[in-house]
């Protein structure tokens, strides 16, 4: 990012709107000052630092937010969960903002679009709260270019039903259907629904390649009633809804060539007359009868149709502009009425002039605030950033500016990059008007808010002082790049890895100089840099740690948001939330949480009624907890839902043939249910008849296996399920043990390894094609590691004694044989990339002490 | 099945899910100057529509309601015009 203010900013707007979130979340459920002050700081802070970007439909959109939150806190509006839900949307929409901004810099195209459609909704609330309305401060948008193709009678028809109009564009996305949406159907019950048209979203494939599954129209759709009211009716789809809250007046859409007959100028001059007398019978009737003798085609012929529909019912203003329209006179009032080939932002009308002067020299206020921002040395990166805002500020404070500060401004401006120039500019016309400059300055930057007149950016100092008095909590943190230390954890990794080295060197001293106490030496040498490492190591690993609560924090979004939709209560209990667990080991467990917390709403937690039918609470309870165990985090996704059958799990199993009727026979009920995690079971008909527990499960395991942990699943039917995920705190550095098989070394995770016997060669019995041993009292199946990596086995005679190593694989102990074990060490597994991406059986490499490659065993693969 | 096929006239009867956009499809490829029957039909899905707008057979009687009605008419349009038009606006 070339904007080094831009990339402070992303940060801390995400922090900032996490904030808010999760304040939102909290004052619902019971209302707090505290809670809504918290919220009420985060947007304002956010708005005011958004002003020093050129992102206004951000600032906008903040704006109207925190206007809404200042009539909660002045207790005149209460916040009902629609407000909450219109609040959680738009914060949202600035989150995915943000995210743009932080990769190409620029807000979306239809920010603009998508932010008149949230403040409306907002502003709504806002006017039905409290009279005190802020709809002047709302610039109202320009309605879409499409308006005018919908069907003539259809807009007179909106026309005549007013206000509250919205306008709406519906480009179902190409899979829709897959979903179980219908978007004719959605249009036809949209409420209010008057207008539409129906046209292809691009050209269709002919009927020979037509695929009748994939989703290809656009729908204009035009609807009397409430912004929010649509809004709601179409929230599941609103990514492919584009919403334009219009006036009436934008119906008036005139299409067609100008006709310069005389007639008109006639017609003009009498109609003008009868809208001042009142008499609108005539009117329509001198309308209808122009419509008789000219072409229908025409922009005027257009134009009398309106006002032949409107004469009964229209205001005077509207049917004036309309008779302008027609014969061409007064201009000014003929430019408000919008033509189809260029719509004209419907009120652009100049500032009156009493309000000039004071705005001039405001905007000369902040012009000279800008010139001492530039004129404040500073480092090269952020200057970019800095001259970029000034540059910001200085052209929303152009139109009202004298014309020819203006212009000079707007010539230093075409220069972009040269501060200089822009200083110079902005100096001369603070000794021009010194006065008003020096006396509003400090006003204009106590009050970044005044209304008319721009935000004026503060210098960048102020700005992350006033962010740190506003923001709650110690402000003692430093926030780092992550990149940073992921390489400050590669490197102390690299040590830790590098001075396993010493050991061997210390081994070949005695070797070959034969000098142990050398040696000796070596090795306590060894032991104090093995020491400084593991601390160095252990330091930069808590700089990684994360705690749980990172993870856990969308998930009373997720629940509120989920079970509204299902229409189920039910109580999200959080457990262990402090629990710290590695960054990168916590972002591999986000996705499959949140499959495992959908799952357990939509399928494990019955209904309300069928709760109480069933003897339980009508709240469900779902609970997410975290612990530490060993070198493990714990997680537990418990439902006290409708459970798993375990015997449809296994009907289905042996139906797919996932099992055969003999494995099952050997299967405990409770390991029937695990079967949901196998690879295959689920499929589409499973979500009905197996209280779609088996949807994606697989993907779950998969994603836990891949960061090294394992997940299970524990339920009873009528009682809850509860899932488990185990993850390895941290996966950076991984203790291994080096095995030799046929000659070559292996790495296997310690983890994995749950302990090392020598079997006598007469107790291994062969069970059909397995060779198994007991293990106290335990019958454990063996695979030799030789066969299983298709190596030639050693030469040699068997031996007496096999060397096993007993490891887990998923919850299942394998004995593993080897030719013998080596030594424990620490090392980094590197994942396979490139050519060595694919191959199957190991996890990954390790760099030895003594330079060698080491391939570290994944068991899964070869059991 | 909510439509059956008697000779050259197709006849879309009640409710007709996404299910059923492919076999009429099928049966609007087979018969190329077919009569589609929508008097005794009810909703139509999104789906079918689109294969009726892309196929324009004759159609006799119309379903209820303007957004069929919309979508039918533009793909009046479209035959009248050879190739649906691009997007407008």
């Amino acid at each position: 990012m070339t904007n080094a203010l831009l990339a402070q900013f992303i940060p801390e707007a995400r922090e900032l709107l996490e904030r808010a979130g999760s304040g939102m979340l909290a004052l619902e459920k019971a209302h707090s000052a505290e809670a809504l002050d918290e919220i009420f700081r985060a947007v304002h802070t956010l708005k005011g630092t958004s002003g020093l970007f050129d992102v206004a439909p951000l600032t906008n959109l903040v704006h109207a937010a925190e206007d809404l939150l200042v009539e909660v806190r002045a207790g005149k509006l209460t916040l009902a969960p629609e407000i909450v839900d219109g609040l959680l949307d738009s914060l949202d929409l600035v989150g995915h903002w943000i995210d743009v901004l932080e990769t190409r810099e620029v807000l979306p195209d239809d920010a603009e679009a998508a932010m008149a459609g949230r403040v409306a909704a907002l502003r709504g609330w806002l006017e039905a709260g409290g009279p005190a309305a802020a709809a002047s401060t709302v610039e109202r948008q320009a309605a879409p270019e499409w308006l005018g193709a919908l069907p003539e009678a259809e807009r007179q028809a909106a026309y005549m039903a007013g206000a509250p109009l919205v306008a709406w564009l519906y480009e179902p996305d190409e899979s829709c259907f897959f979903r179980g949406d219908d978007p004719a159907h959605l249009v036809a019950q949209a409420p209010g629904l008057l207008g539409l048209r129906v046209l292809p979203q691009a050209s269709v494939p002919p009927l020979e390649t037509y695929d009748p599954v994939l989703s290809w129209l656009r729908f204009e759709v035009l609807c009397a009633a409430p912004v929010e009211a649509v809004t709601e009716h179409l929230r599941y789809v609103s990514d492919q809804v584009q919403l334009s809250p219009i006036a009436p007046e934008d119906l008036i859409v005139l299409d067609g060539p100008e006709d310069d007959a005389e007639v008109f100028g006639d017609f003009g001059t009498r109609a003008r007359g009868l809208v001042a007398t009142g008499a609108r019978a005539d009117l329509k009737a001198a309308a209808a009868a122009l419509l008789g003798i000219i072409g229908p085609a025409t922009r005027q012929a257009d134009a009398l149709r309106w006002i032949a529909a409107l004469a009964p019912t229209a205001s005077a203003d509207a049917l004036l502009r309309l008779v302008s329209a027609i014969d061409g006179a007064a201009p000014g009032t003929a430019s408000t009425v919008p033509t189809a080939a260029a719509p004209a932002p419907a009120a652009a009308a100049p500032p009156p002039t009493g309000a000039e002067a004071p705005l001039r020299q405001r905007a000369e206020a902040i012009l000279a605030a800008q010139a001492e921002v530039l004129a404040v040395p500073v480092e090269a990166a952020l200057n970019a950033g800095r001259l970029e805002s000034v540059r910001t500020v200085v052209r929303r404070c152009l139109r009202h500016l004298a014309p020819t500060r203006a212009e000079a401004l707007s010539a230093a401006l075409a220069r972009s990059g040269d501060a200089a120039a822009l200083l110079a500019v902005l100096r001369d016309a603070a000794e021009v008007a010194p006065a008003p400059a020096v006396a509003a300055a400090p006003k204009a930057a106590q009050k970044p808010a005044a209304p008319p007149a721009p935000l004026p950016a503060a210098p960048p100092g102020e700005v992350s002082e006033g962010t740190a008095g506003a923001g709650a909590g110690p402000a003692r943190m430093l926030r780092v790049d992550q990149a940073k230390v992921d390489t400050l954890m590669n490197f102390a990794a690299e040590l830790v890895v590098a001075k396993n080295g010493l050991a061997y060197l210390a081994g070949r001293v005695e070797q070959v100089s034969g000098s142990r106490q050398l040696g000796r030496e070596i090795k306590e040498q060894y032991a104090v840099i093995d020491r400084i490492a593991q601390s160095l190591q252990v330091g930069v690993m808590a700089i990684r740690m994360m705690p749980v609560s990172q993870v856990f924090q969308r998930f009373p979004r997720l629940v509120r948001d989920t079970t509204r939709k299902l229409g189920k209560e039910v109580e999200l209990v959080i457990q262990g939330e402090d629990t710290e667990a590695d960054k990168n080991v916590l972002e591999s467990l986000a996705d499959p949480l949140i499959h495992m917390v959908r799952n357990a709403l939509d399928h494990g937690i019955e209904t309300p009624a069928d709760r109480v039918a069933a003897g339980k609470p009508a709240r469900g309870t779902l609970r997410l907890s975290a612990r530490q165990e060993n070198d493990n985090v714990i997680i537990e996704v418990a439902d006290d839902g409708k459970g798993i059958d375990p015997e449809v799990v296994r009907d289905k199993a042996l139906r797919v043939g996932l099992i055969t009727p003999d494995q099952a026979a050997q299967m405990a009920p409770e390991e029937y249910v695990n079967l949901v995690f196998a690879p295959g079971f689920s499929t589409k008909e499973q979500v009905s008849d197996l209280s779609g527990r088996g949807v994606g499960m697989d993907v779950v395991r998969s994603a836990v296996r891949k960061a090294g942990g394992d997940v299970w699943l524990a339920s009873r039917l009528g009682q809850g399920s509860c899932v488990t995920v185990q993850l390895p705190l941290t996966m950076a550095v991984t203790r291994i043990v080096t095995v030799e098989a046929s000659g070559q070394q292996y790495g296997v995770a310690m983890d994995a390894v749950a302990e090392t016997v020598k079997v006598p060669r007469g107790q291994i019995h062969r069970i059909k094609q397995r060779e198994t041993f007991v293990l106290r009292d335990a019958v454990i199946p063996l695979v030799r590691l030789a066969d299983s990596l298709g190596l030639t086995p050693a030469a040699g005679a068997p031996p007496d004694e096999e060397a096993v190593m007993v490891a887990r694989v998923g919850r299942e102990r394998v004995g593993i044989v080897v030719d013998g074990f080596r030594e424990r060490m620490e090392v980094i597994v590197r994942p396979l990339d490139g050519l060595l991406a694919g191959l199957v059986g190991f996890s990954g490499t390790a760099l030895l002490g003594d330079g060698r490659v080491l391939l570290v065993l994944n068991l899964p693969d070869l059991v | 099945m909510a439509f059956e096929q008697d000779g050259a006239t197709i006849v879309l009867s009640g409710h007709c899910p996404v299910e059923d956009a492919e076999p009429l499809l099928d049966a609007l490829r087979a018969t190329p100057d077919a009569t589609v029957d929508l008097t005794g039909a009810g909703w139509l899905h999104t789906a079918v529509l689109q294969v009726l707008m892309v196929a324009g057979p004759t159609l006799r009687g119309r379903p209820a309601g303007p957004v069929p009605a919309a979508c039918l008419a533009a793909s009046l349009a479209a035959s009248s015009a050879g190739l649906p038009a691009a997007r407008a606006g």
